[in-house]
């Protein structure tokens, strides 16, 4: 290496805008979410160090043991979701010989992915809504009326509605992932399978599928990921309700701090949401290393 | 006489009264002149950023009168002028006192710290709309009580129509339907308490004027209306048991709302007050519980119906009780205010010059500018005129009356004193029993603990030192 | 290769699924439209009926309801997107191309951002531009989404600007340009599809964002689309037919954006997922 030495000055002049919005940005309110989960903050007080007094109180937090219930199952079905429609799209569309088809088909299962999250989101609530809503009229038309009902208005289905939301699940970031990763896989290893007879589902599930691990590994984290950030499309659709039929944690700590003004329990929540985090990412990792290790 | 040039600055958001605002600051220039009556109609996108801005810091340039409750807050800062010393003043175009009863009642329900920030010149209520049509069809006629109610709304099921369109979300249970419907059951199952919190002699906000002598009488709606409450006495009492949520009157009130939401839509709790409208407008519900500001709306959307889908409607007010284990008294109003003028504090010079112009404002003959060119102009009013002798069209006359003259809530309860935690575990607990999920046992043994421990809270929240005395709210 | 023939029947089941599931992720994007121009009492009346008449002014009635916070996302895009270029790109280059002490500790550090999720910054954040007095300003959306940007723009330049052959950069010294023509003259220009895939993503991020702008602007004059959007229905006594209006008009910058740079941002997904 014969790299010449740039002067620090130069160096430190190109680094430091960045270093110090993240420094303000990032660490810092990093940090104080680490820290402020310890203490008794309420908006506009000055917060007091209580221990884990925070996390007693999310022990005994009644609202906060029901809303994970409901988590647990938005989990489930989001990695359900996401490992399922996605790769089945992702198959057909890789058994088309044609590739202006396939190209023509993949762009028009992302095109959703373009229309803003908020308006999918809005649109949704359109649809399930009890009085006009898309999905009543269809049921009317297919002679189901009866089973029309306010989707997101009962208990019963409204955790439903909200798994049920951009159905059939097809597109997405996670087709463009499939698709990228069956793209990986030679045609060697196809065509071969083609001259042993194994074809149709059977190549699906003993050679695509293990081939596909590092995407499904990816997609899963960032899946349970995303679903336990998420709560600002409950927001909008439910708010949690009715009663606390589609109440999460994510929300909790929303309302703690932003209805209630309770900075500091809230906060104890995002660090606790924060280790679940960093718990599923490091077993996803672990995961990853043992898959590995064969090769 | 009047200085020359000198200006009188109206900043308003009221579309209704645009015309009105125009025509009445002319007229009042012709009779003063040297005096400019500036107004300025702001669109409401931004009005109350400008405001906030404005009034602390334009000095002279900033706004005389505005829109008080877009801006709530100015008037605890010493922006606003106090109006109270001018409430008895002679109105120089009535040659009578210039704020009288119902008026008065409004104000003082509306007090401040004290003070009087603002004038009212109309309000918002409450009451059914009713699609007449469909009544008429049926045989049905707008029913006299609670009960008559109930059977009314069971033949409306009977023939196969939606008795009741209801919002039913969070929103709705905090500031739409449900919350209103909860509370004037709840004011009319609790009039008897408001002894129990009213402040007393030596309490720092105690009034004599006000408080004094006051008799409980269930028969008069204004009875307890210019009662001052003192918020730690009310807490003490809830905190000490005197005030309770789980006792045989809640339990009858909210065994008549559950009873009353069987008449509603299937899944109300998902239902948006524009899902609740819709189902009106479509005719599909028969009644709809709404505010006075819907007439206008209300009127133009069914215009633009196809002429088979237009109906007739009418409104009723919400019918009293009478079957009750309790002396229930009718129910009241949960209204607000409409259009209400603050004044902003410049110079005693300019004071007396806008509170001239308010005065004519405020005036039968300035008000009835007001409404004649609203109505002219065919802008909705968003609910009855506070000023007596103001001569509304005949047709938005009747439909006003039942709206009007059943006096204000004093305690209401949702949460424990719109402290929000407890309004949102209300909110979860109620929507939980009004689904069936739990009995009503299990509701209010709930709804008692959250208020319980919600007074902490509030304590903390309001500092307070639960001494009834001394004044210690915050800044 | 196999040649070409008539489709098989397996591959006809296939076409048929795709189609399908096609129309079914696409229906409530193709009834928007189509609800679009209808008033209410044509969807109480005809729900799956074409329009009649089909009414446009929605679409200027909606178009006016919206503009002001169509406006304001864009001004907050305009301003952060290249201020994130900028910056991952200058610090990209420096963390990849110029040796100092520690470097790869700044990097680490970085990188350690990508694992910290919103979910545990969002309240300290907020206390943090409360207390700087930027609550209900711009700069509340502007600087933590300039900082927060630049955190994957400066993983992605970094990589890329190491995966470049050290040939290119000695041969430019050689010739006696400095660090900054360097910078200007050769990683730059390289680097454009990289930096249009960042582009697209902090953009993707600005637009989609609900949250930040619902508790840190209070000031509807100020606020950016996607809060807007859920507020904006009740200007119109409640007709479903602008609203949806509305919806389609704020789709339309981020199918343009798209239009433009989908090949390069499904080339950055796919590509930058693998490597993750």
């Amino acid at each position: 290496m014969s790299r010449r030495r740039t002067s620090l000055i130069v160096i430190a002049l190109m680094l430091a805008p960045t270093l110090s919005l993240l420094a303000v940005f990032n660490y810092y309110p990093a940090l104080l979410g680490l820290s402020r989960a310890f203490t008794r903050w309420e908006t506009g007080e000055d917060p007091q160090w209580i221990g884990i007094g925070n996390f007693v109180a999310m022990w005994h937090d009644e609202f906060l043991r029901l809303s994970l219930r409901n988590l647990l199952i938005l989990l489930v079905a989001s990695v359900l979701k996401t490992l399922t429609m996605p790769l089945l799209v992702a198959e057909l569309l890789m058994s088309l010989r044609s590739p202006r088809w396939q190209y023509i088909l993949r762009t028009a299962f992302i095109l959703p992915m373009v229309v803003p999250g908020m308006v999918t989101m809005l649109l949704w609530s359109f649809i399930y809504d009890g009085s006009v809503g898309l999905l009543n009229q269809a049921l009317e038309l297919f002679g189901l009326g009866a089973l029309a009902r306010s989707w997101l208005g009962e208990s019963a289905t409204a955790l439903w509605a909200i798994i049920g939301i951009g159905f059939p699940w097809a597109g997405g970031l996670a087709l463009l992932i499939y698709l990228a990763g069956l793209n990986q896989i030679s045609s060697d290893v196809w065509d071969s399978c083609q001259v042993d007879g194994v074809t149709g589902l059977r190549r699906v599930w003993y050679v695509d599928l293990p081939l596909l691990l590092p995407q499904v590994r990816l997609l899963v984290i960032l899946t349970l990921i995303g679903t336990l950030q998420d709560f600002g499309s409950i927001l909008i659709l439910t708010g949690g309700g009715p009663g606390l039929a589609t109440h999460v944690p994510a929300l909790h700590m929303y309302f703690q701090a932003f209805r209630f003004g309770h900075l500091g329990y809230a906060a104890a929540i995002g660090l606790t949401l924060f280790v679940a985090i960093f718990v599923l990412s490091v077993l996803n990792l672990l995961w990853g290393r043992r898959l590995e290790k064969p090769l | 006489m009047p200085q020359p040039n000198t200006q009188i600055f109206l900043a308003t958001v009221s579309g209704n009264y645009r015309e009105g605002f125009q025509r009445l600051a002319r007229e009042y220039q012709r009779t003063h002149p040297g005096v400019t009556v500036k107004v300025q109609v702001m669109p409401l996108n931004g009005y109350e950023t400008w405001l906030r801005t404005q009034i602390p810091g334009a000095g002279d340039k900033a706004p005389d009168l505005f829109n008080a409750n877009f801006a709530w807050g100015m008037y605890e800062k010493g922006l606003l002028v106090n109006l109270a010393p001018f409430l008895n003043q002679t109105n120089p175009y009535t040659g009578k006192p210039w704020i009288h009863p119902p008026n008065r009642q409004f104000i003082e329900k509306f007090k401040t710290a004290g003070g009087v920030s603002f004038i009212p010149v109309d309000f918002v209520e409450i009451a059914f709309y009713y699609n007449a049509s469909l009544f008429r069809r049926l045989g049905l006629s707008p029913p006299r009580t609670w009960e008559e109610m109930l059977a009314l709304a069971q033949s409306i099921r009977n023939a196969g129509y939606l008795p009741f369109a209801v919002p039913g979300n969070a929103d709705s249970y905090w500031s739409g339907t449900v919350g209103w419907i909860v509370r004037f059951f709840t004011d009319a199952y609790t009039r008897h308490w408001v002894p129990l919190a009213m402040s007393r002699p030596g309490d720092w906000d105690y009034d004599p004027t006000r408080n004094a002598g006051f008799r409980l009488n269930l028969n008069d709606p204004y009875n307890d209306s210019l009662v001052i409450i003192n918020g730690e006495r009310l807490l003490d009492a809830v905190r000490k048991g005197a005030i309770r949520f789980d006792g045989e009157r809640f339990a009858e009130a909210y065994t008549h709302i559950r009873e009353f939401s069987r008449f509603w839509q299937r899944g109300f709790h998902g239902a948006s007050s524009v899902t609740a409208y819709n189902l009106f407008l479509t005719g599909r519900a028969a009644i709809l519980l709404e505010g006075s500001w819907l007439i206008g709306d209300l009127t133009q959307d069914l215009a633009e119906l196809p002429a088979r889908a237009r109906f007739d409607w009418g409104v009723f007010a919400v019918p009293a009780l009478k079957a009750s284990r309790f002396r229930v008294p009718p129910f009241r109003g949960v209204g607000g205010p409409g259009l209400v003028l603050g004044v902003v504090k410049k110079n005693p010079q300019q004071t007396a010059r806008v509170v001239d112009f308010l005065m004519f404002l405020t005036s039968p003959q300035g008000a009835q500018i007001l409404v004649d060119e609203a109505v002219r102009h065919r802008r909705p009013l968003s609910g009855p005129m506070l000023i007596p002798g103001v001569k509304l069209p005949p047709d938005l006359q009747a439909r006003y009356r039942p709206f009007e003259g059943r006096g204000f809530e004093k305690l209401s309860f949702r949460g424990l004193m719109d402290e929000q935690q407890s309004v949102w575990e209300w909110t979860v607990w109620a929507q939980r029993y009004m689904e069936g999920r739990i009995s009503l046992q299990e509701f209010l043994r709930r709804y008692q603990r959250l208020m319980l421990e919600a007074v902490p809270r509030v304590i903390a929240m309001q500092k307070l030192d639960m001494n009834p005395r001394t004044k210690d709210t915050p800044s | 290769m196999t040649p070409k023939r008539r489709l098989r029947p397996s591959e006809l089941l296939a076409v048929l699924t795709l189609t399908a599931l096609l129309v079914l992720s696409l229906l409530p994007f193709v009834m928007m439209l189509l609800l679009s121009l209808k008033t209410n009492a044509d969807i109480f009346t005809r729900f799956w009926g074409l329009p009649q008449p089909a009414r446009w002014d929605f679409y200027t009635q909606a178009a006016t309801a919206l503009q002001g916070y169509l406006l304001n996302t864009l001004i907050v895009t305009v301003v952060v997107v290249p201020g994130v270029l900028w910056l991952s790109s200058l610090s990209g280059y420096a963390l990849a191309r110029l040796t100092f002490r520690g470097r790869d500790t700044v990097f680490a550090l970085i990188l350690a951002l990508l694992v910290v999720p919103g979910i545990l910054t969002l309240i300290p954040t907020y206390a943090l531009v409360q207390n700087f007095g930027l609550l209900n300003t711009r700069w509340a959306l502007i600087l933590p989404y300039l900082a927060g940007g630049q955190v994957l723009g400066v993983v992605l330049c970094r990589t890329f600007f190491a995966s470049l052959p050290d040939e290119l950069f000695e041969a430019m010294r050689l010739d006696g340009a400095g660090d900054v023509q360097i910078y200007r003259h050769l990683a730059l220009p390289l680097s454009l599809p990289t930096l249009a895939t960042i582009a697209i993503m902090s953009t993707l991020g600005i637009y989609n964002d609900y949250i930040w702008p619902l508790v840190t602007i209070s000031d509807s004059s100020l606020q950016t689309f996607t809060v807007g959007v859920t507020r904006f229905a009740g200007e119109f006594n409640l007709d479903y037919g602008p609203t949806l209006a509305g919806y389609v008009i704020g789709s339309l910058p981020l199918i343009a954006l798209f239009a433009v740079g989908m090949r390069a941002f499904v080339q950055g997904v796919t590509s930058g997922a693998l490597k993750a």
